[in-house]
């Protein structure tokens, strides 16, 4: 338990490296352009069953 | 970034890796669309799945497929669970762990015992779902969704959908081996952004417009906070001497803030998921055990995150081992003699971030639920376990993107973000 005495944790937090803001927007940027290209395959493959299954 | 992408389309290995990806989502896609034989699609339609805590969580990770009943219903979650069984039987069998890593042949062989492991459970869990898809998870449907069910016809069920677990494993191989990034997160990742249109239809259902945009505030917000936290790191400083080299070679040794993932979220929502689960089983109302809106369920969560993120970690992280690894390579945290001293260091470190890490958890998964049941969103499919999931998965898939970019020398995705 000493190990997390409120102090240790303190200083720890005080030691981290913390992405900057222009960082976390730019991944931000990198995530939702990837949500988007695996969200249109996604639909698209999901239009297409749909469509074949249709015909069943 | 536009350059970048137009640099990796013009590489033809990377170009290909990007492709395999993509074909391997789109058949994922396809194999979530097909019914599992003896089921009715007309009357699965009629009906939306029941809301309890592990079905919704296999529902998210399956991609839709477990409420379709497809043959890959069960998704990844098999052999998620698999690999979780193997890594615990590891700190009881060492032999087990040694497997684990020994890499080549004998590592080959440890994943083949996860394989059998995940067919095995995928066939009970494909048994469970099949023999209570009429009486429990499609109980309010007004029609059977596998009509004249008989033991054959289910067990029938079972093997094709733990067939389709074999499918997803042996795509997950592939994208692994000739993909992007590590295949098993791809396909979860496809999973929880193809569950995005019934979030959406959910949004669009609400009563008020307050409502929705208090919605689209709170899944916006965890975004930014979980891209933020998800980059927090305690760079431990390590000093490496060289021979030949008159100076000697500075690194440092990442920690991640959150360094046991989105795992301790799966494990305590499973576990508070089974009382309810097992009621249902046995025919009683197992909506009182999985009132996931109740304020003794979610200090139960938040209790068991915080529990299962030091146990996860325990098992994952060995400062021994690191602290043995960086005196072998002759290297040293400045400031600490080697061995014990370093070990107790790492083990302090590792402690403390685990709690601030595991506190964000707790934030994380439980301000969405409370937000979504306050504005009256039922059956939300994105919370802050898919938002971690799908930031883990989306940077390790950019950083194995930048990784085949930098060996033919084209910019990087993530210039500047470290």
């Amino acid at each position: 338990m000493h190990d997390l005495h409120p102090r240790l944790i303190r200083d720890e937090m005080k030691v981290l490296f913390v992405p900057s803001l222009r960082n976390v927007g730019k991944t931000l940027l990198v995530v939702v352009a990837l949500i988007a290209i695996t969200a249109g395959v996604v639909t698209i493959t999901s239009l297409a069953m749909s469509a074949l299954l249709g015909l069943f | 970034m536009p350059n970048a992408l137009r640099g990796a389309l013009k590489q033809p290995d990377v170009r290909k890796r990007i492709l395999v990806t993509l074909a391997a989502i789109s058949l994922y896609q396809v194999g979530a669309h097909i019914p599992a034989p003896f089921t009715s699609p007309t009357n699965i339609e009629q009906c939306s799945m029941g809301d309890t805590g592990a079905l919704s969580l296999m529902n998210l990770f399956s991609g839709g497929a477990f409420g379709a009943l497809s043959v890959f219903a069960l998704g990844v979650m098999p052999y998620i669970t698999a690999s979780i069984v193997m890594q615990l039987m590891g700190v009881v069998f060492p032999a087990l762990e040694e497997l684990r890593t020994a890499g080549g042949i004998r590592g080959a062989k440890h994943k083949r015992y996860t394989w059998a492991l995940a067919a095995i459970l995928g066939f009970m869990q494909a048994f469970g779902v099949a023999g209570t898809a009429n009486t429990v998870t499609f109980a309010h449907c007004p029609h059977d969704v596998i009509p004249d069910a008989s033991l054959w016809k289910i067990a029938l069920i079972a093997l094709v959908m733990t067939v389709g677990v074999g499918l997803i494993i042996a795509l997950a191989e592939y994208v692994t081996k000739y993909g992007l990034g590590q295949g098993m997160s791809i396909l979860v990742f496809a999973g929880v952004v193809a569950s995005l249109p019934t979030l959406v239809a959910s949004i669009q259902g609400l009563a008020s417009v307050g409502a929705q945009i208090a919605v689209l505030v709170t899944i916006g917000l965890m975004a930014v906070v979980v891209v933020w936290v998800e980059g927090i790191q305690r760079r431990i400083p390590l000093t490496y001497a060289r021979k030949n080299v008159r100076h000697t070679q500075r690194t440092y040794l990442p920690m991640k803030l959150n360094m046991a993932n989105v795992v301790p979220v799966i494990f305590a929502t499973s576990i508070l998921s089974l009382p309810g689960a097992i009621a249902l089983a046995f025919g009683k109302d197992g909506g009182r055990w999985a009132n996931t809106s109740h304020p003794v369920y979610l200090a139960l969560l938040g209790a068991l995150i915080v529990f299962f993120a030091f146990f996860y970690v325990s098992i994952t992280f060995k400062p021994k081992e690191i602290a043995d690894n960086i005196n072998q390579n002759a290297g040293t945290i400045p400031g600490l003699r080697p061995g014990i001293p370093t070990e107790k260091f790492l083990e302090g470190i590792s402690k403390r971030l685990t709690l601030v890490g595991s506190l964000y958890l707790v934030g994380v998964v439980l301000i969405p639920i409370i937000v979504f049941r306050q504005v009256g969103l039922v059956n939300a499919t994105i919370g802050g376990t898919s938002l971690i999931i799908m930031v883990g998965v989306a940077i390790s898939t950019l950083k194995s993107l930048e990784s085949h970019l930098t060996r033919h020398h084209y910019d990087s995705f993530l210039k500047g973000v470290r």
